[in-house]
């Protein structure tokens, strides 16, 4: 073995929700993983910026991807409790607003009802009383009530802790540039190290098509579909039972007015292939179909809401769902998703794990592994607030007047296994800044705690993945 | 049986006056001294104090408000955290400049976007700096920032949506122009700002937002007009009578929008 060459049974590449999982997954086994991810948090691309919604259905015929959907639902409960992630299983309304949408949803039905996907039509009249704000032009509708929202980026962070708890060595802010195959082992290569590995897995996102390049492996190409997003304010949102989604035709993908577990209420996306480099841009008139669309389905609401617009992009490619071992490099497996990321996670974990051990790796589970995360008391959401004190003083300060985070729980995310390293980091994990002064009152708090944690000048904080707050001088 | 009011700026504290002549009142502030943005050597709020010791007024300080709830308040501090049972919250929490949603500002989402009040804050500490900053909107925070990132040798732009002005804190104005898109990541640099049609770029390393300002309101079960047993009060009332305090404009509820056509 070279000098400087480090060992790991799996590499995996790619540090959002699918790479976690399996990194999560592995890690109560007797293997040895690396997880390596190019920018400097878990949970930057697609798995930041969703609708955060964990379906009980994509796609309407029996394939590896409906399957580890329907294996996955019955688990969020047990598994959220476990990892301290935010999770409800609120049910989603599907709304016709026309002929054409009605026979689509009684098609749907259909179709789900051979999947073993629970639905249940609604008229006109159970579907706003169930959910009263859904528009008054409602034709018809279809009940789904195994959605549940989740929070997409708490997930992610999560099966990334248990991973570390589990002595999986994090690399952040490394990306690969180069991959070699040789007999029994592949190596990695980051700017400043090598890892050789038996397995590697490929879970880029986006970034996929070029791992499998490196790799030698086939050729497989992403592009980002962009979808933008209005957040509105949680007063909008405590009025909101369920998800109305919109009715998908094929000319045209309906929108969906989605409650989240911050309370808010995302509506979106839109959705268009792109190529711009920086997919995460909101457009104006973009963001006015958007709202108009999901007017339609629920219509008070009102742009007046709005705290937030932002646009998140998907690895779309012609293969919607990956989940095989490379045809051409025997020892690569690619896992990755357009869209059903969240939403397959524990049981997509499990079966990579499933294929790793059939191609040869010894993977025994190790009874002795973590399986829970030291949960967070989290102000906003506990059930006696006034008890927090005695666990910590910390809780006394409030930050984030809007989300009602403490000092804390954002300490607790700057110490965490896998720990925030920039404001955003902070926000990702805590929901601190994200409220509806948009960090106007806390930013500041949460930039100097993130310097002392860090040891930063205030100036060269982060608040993203590289932009720090001041310019050197 | 006990009123609550929160923010101990002017508006706050002439109200606490007024209100303790008739019934107990507990003062909030999550900051640890008086008078909010006048300051807490402004004569009237050392006036206010006075009356308040006077009547034994209970003050809160360095607590935050967070939710309304069946009349109960949820304060938050560092000797408690406590529910407040109170007949009626008053909410006088200021304002703050308009958000990047609420300006319509699209584009990148580059570091280097801030709040006036953020920016505020971070110049205070002179452990900030920016060379190139562009302050859109001119509410009072932006003199004052402007001042400091002049000390600082910054060369500052201002944006002025709705203004014909060139006010003299600026050494560069763009007055009738709407800043429209953010340009830059990881790290902002530029805005596009448009007028009838036109569009420029302005080279930038940080953008203050300072328009508005928009009231505070982040008192979880308090933010709607119908909210039960809540006021709403306007920083800076012209009048000091509480009875005469108009609501501020606030979003309608949702049940109150009347569906698009």
């Amino acid at each position: 073995m070279a000098p400087g060459v480090q060992t790991a049974d799996v590499v995996i590449i790619g540090g959002g929700v699918v790479g976690c999982a399996i990194a999560a997954r592995l890690s109560v086994t007797a293997v040895s993983v690396v997880l390596i991810e190019a920018t400097g948090d878990v949970a930057n691309g697609a798995s930041k910026a969703n609708a955060g919604v964990a379906v009980s259905h994509y796609g309407e015929t029996a394939t590896l991807e409906t399957d580890l959907v329907s294996a996955s639902n019955p688990r969020w409960e047990d598994l959220c409790h476990r990892l301290d992630v935010p999770y409800r299983r609120i049910g989603a309304i599907m709304v016709a607003l026309s002929d054409a949408e009605q026979a689509r949803l009684e098609q749907l039905h259909a179709a789900l009802g051979a999947l073993d996907v629970r639905s249940v039509p609604l008229t006109a009249g159970e579907a706003r009383a169930a959910e009263p704000l859904i528009s008054d032009q409602v034709v018809s509708a279809l009940s789904l009530p195994d959605e549940g929202i989740i929070d997409p980026v708490r997930l992610t962070v999560a099966y990334a802790s248990l991973a570390a708890l589990n002595g999986t060595q994090i690399v952040l802010g490394e990306p690969v540039v180069g991959i070699e195959s040789a007999p029994q082992r592949t190596i990695v290569r980051t700017a400043r190290r090598s890892l050789a590995a038996r397995f590697v897995v490929n879970a880029a996102g986006l970034g996929t098509g070029e791992i499998s390049a490196l790799a030698g492996g086939e050729p497989l190409v992403m592009w980002p579909r962009r979808g933008e997003y209005l957040v509105l304010d949680r007063e909008f949102g405590r009025r909101m039972r369920h998800i109305v989604f919109g009715t998908s035709l094929p000319d045209a993908k309906g929108v969906n007015v989605t409650p989240t577990t911050h309370g808010t209420v995302l509506v979106g996306p839109s959705s268009a292939d792109t190529q711009e480099p920086s997919a995460r841009v909101t457009h104006p008139e973009t963001i006015d179909a958007v709202l108009a669309s999901a007017q339609r389905l629920v219509p008070a609401i009102d742009r007046r809401w709005a705290i937030k617009l932002f646009a998140g992009s998907r690895p779309a490619s012609d293969e919607r769902f990956r989940l095989r071992f490379d045809a051409m490099v025997p020892a690569l497996l690619h896992a990755g998703s357009r869209s059903s990321g969240v939403s397959t996670s524990p049981a997509l974990a499990d079966h990579a794990v499933t294929l790793l051990r059939g191609a040869g790796l010894e993977a025994p589970d190790r009874p002795a592994a973590h399986r829970m995360l030291k949960p967070t008391p989290r102000l906003r959401t506990v059930e006696h607030p006034e008890s927090l004190l005695a666990l910590d003083p910390g809780y006394g300060q409030v930050v984030c007047a809007c989300e009602q985070v403490t000092a804390a729980e954002i300490q607790a995310a700057l110490e965490g296994p896998v720990p925030a390293r920039s404001i955003e980091g902070v926000r990702k994990r805590t929901g601190a800044t994200y409220g509806r002064c948009q960090g106007a009152i806390c930013m500041v708090g949460v930039g100097f705690m993130c310097a002392n944690r860090h040891g930063d000048s205030p100036n060269q904080v982060l608040v993203n993945d590289g932009g720090t707050v001041g310019t050197v001088r | 049986m006990t009123v609550a009011v929160v923010g101990a700026g002017l508006t706050g504290l002439r109200l606490a006056t007024q209100l303790a002549d008739r019934e107990p009142v507990v003062l909030v502030d999550r900051v640890p001294v008086l008078g909010g943005h006048a300051g807490y050597d402004d004569p009237e709020v050392r006036r206010c104090e006075r009356e308040l010791r006077d009547a034994e007024v209970t003050m809160w300080l360095g607590a935050t408000a967070c939710r309304w709830q069946q009349n109960r308040l949820l304060v938050v501090g560092h000797d408690a955290i406590r529910w407040l049972p109170a007949r009626h919250l008053f909410v006088a929490t200021g304002a703050r400049p308009a958000t990047a949603a609420e300006l319509g500002l699209v584009g990148e989402r580059g570091a280097g976007v801030f709040a006036a009040t953020v920016a505020q804050h971070l110049l205070q500490t002179r452990a900030v700096h920016w060379d190139r900053p562009v302050v859109i909107g001119n509410t009072w925070w932006a003199p004052e920032i402007a001042a400091q990132m002049h000390a600082g040798g910054a060369h500052v732009t201002a944006v002025l949506p709705r203004s014909s002005e060139s006010p003299e804190w600026a050494d560069e104005t763009w007055a009738g122009w709407t800043p429209h898109r953010v340009h830059g990541n990881p790290r902002v640099d530029g805005l596009e700002i448009v007028r009838d049609g036109d569009t420029a770029t302005i080279a930038c390393d940080a953008i203050i937002l300072a328009d508005g300002p928009h009231p505070i309101r982040n008192i979880e079960g308090a933010i709607a007009d119908d909210a039960n047993g809540v006021t709403y009060l306007p920083p800076n009332p012209a009048t000091d009578d509480p009875a005469a305090i108009i609501p501020m404009p606030m979003p309608q509820t949702p049940t109150e929008v009347v569906p698009t056509p």
